[in-house]
């Protein structure tokens, strides 16, 4: 019992040290996004600066009626292009993720007559959210995924092990 | 193989999720202390593998280890593969938090499946540790493909099976593999507890 309860408290110490140790970001070159508008479709090219495209990035995307829900998820292909086809006016957020450590969040405004409009101001970059990296990055996330796990882990060994010594006094 | 929200009817999702959380419970509860950083680690696996993705096909797809799962963790290993999913939905947005019900169905029947191979012991160990990984990732992917058909989807997702086949083949190898390593360095784990847990009264190690 002393092994495992010593070897969940080197493990929870661990985990801890490592979330607060990378909590401070990973900071590298800026993503930059452009969108236009093809016959009702938006297309959004994802690129490195200077114009490296984002190939195979993670892409999420928020309809302006559920922020919380994605609306579609996707990659972006090789030209680090990804296409969607809005259903309702509004502001949609495009979040474009590399998962290493790259990331944009930008809002795109879909108006009732813009069905061709490559417009350079199609998009309105959301500022606050445009440093690279800002988000947390596929590192952090599996991080953050095993060290829920192992707590959850670490609670439900402290409460059966709890159980159990109850049980020996018992019969004790 | 993990299903996003909006594409199984919501009744049928919040049913199986029911259905889960129940048998999250059936088969998790009386986890002695001996299973529980055993079923830790696993889970630990479980939500990592899903990331390490591999071309095949014009697609990619990702390991699921969920043989292995059954092979370590018997039928403890449903409420492992229900928080891995869980753990995935909510930080990677792998899957979806409606269907959580169905995707962990799907995977825990394949890690139970595989458990139930590993069992056989007619079968050569080894044999049995290739054939577990394979059953894994085909018992899950073969239930998808029912549930889209069901839902109305065409006959077309039938070539799902094809591209998990694949998978399935990297799978046993990689459960094999494990299996082989496990003999080597620590072959109690490939005793599984929970085979003999049925009258157990584990008061601790110590």
């Amino acid at each position: 019992m002393k092994k495992y309860t010593e070897m969940i408290k080197r493990a929870a110490f661990l985990t801890l040290l490592i979330v607060v140790g990378f909590s401070a970001g990973v900071f590298a070159h800026g993503v930059n996004t452009e969108t236009s508008f093809h016959a009702g479709v938006a297309v959004v090219r994802s690129t490195y600066s200077p114009e490296q495209p984002l190939a195979d990035a993670l892409v999420t995307i928020y309809s302006p009626g559920d922020r919380i829900n994605a609306w579609q998820t996707g990659r972006t292909d090789k030209t680090g292009h990804f296409a969607f086809l809005p259903d309702i006016d509004g502001e949609w957020i495009f979040f474009v993720d590399d998962q290493k450590g790259h990331s944009k969040k930008t809002a795109i405004i879909i108006e009732p007559d813009k069905t061709e409009s490559p417009e350079p101001d199609a998009t309105d970059d959301m500022a606050e959210h445009d440093t690279p990296g800002s988000g947390p990055g596929t590192f952090h996330r599996i991080i953050l995924g095993l060290a829920l796990i192992f707590g959850i882990t670490g609670i439900f060994y402290g409460f059966r092990s709890r159980q159990s010594r109850k049980q020996i006094h018992k019969d004790i | 193989m993990h299903i996003s929200d909006g594409i199984i009817s919501t009744p049928v999702c919040l049913t199986a999720t029911a259905a889960a959380i129940g048998l999250v419970y059936l088969t998790g509860r009386r986890a002695t202390t001996e299973e529980i950083p055993r079923m830790g680690i696993t889970g630990a696996a479980l939500f990592v593998a899903s990331l390490i993705h591999f071309p095949v096909a014009g697609t990619s797809i990702h390991l699921g280890l969920f043989g292995i799962a059954g092979i370590i963790l018997g039928r403890r290993s449903f409420p492992v593969v229900f928080t891995a999913l869980l753990f995935q939905a909510l930080i990677f947005q792998h899957g979806g938090l409606l269907t959580l019900g169905v995707n962990a169905i799907n995977m825990g029947t394949g890690a139970f499946m595989a458990w139930i191979i590993w069992r056989i012991t007619a079968i050569p160990e080894y044999a049995r540790a290739a054939l577990a990984g394979f059953t894994g990732i085909i018992v899950p992917a073969l239930l998808m493909i029912a549930e889209f058909r069901i839902t109305g989807y065409g006959s077309a997702v039938a070539v799902i099976a094809l591209i998990y086949i694949i998978a399935a083949l990297i799978e046993g190898g990689i459960t094999l593999s494990a299996v082989v390593f496990f003999r080597k360095v620590k072959p109690d784990i490939l005793a599984n507890p929970v085979l003999n847990c049925k009258h157990e009264k584990v008061y601790g190690d110590d």
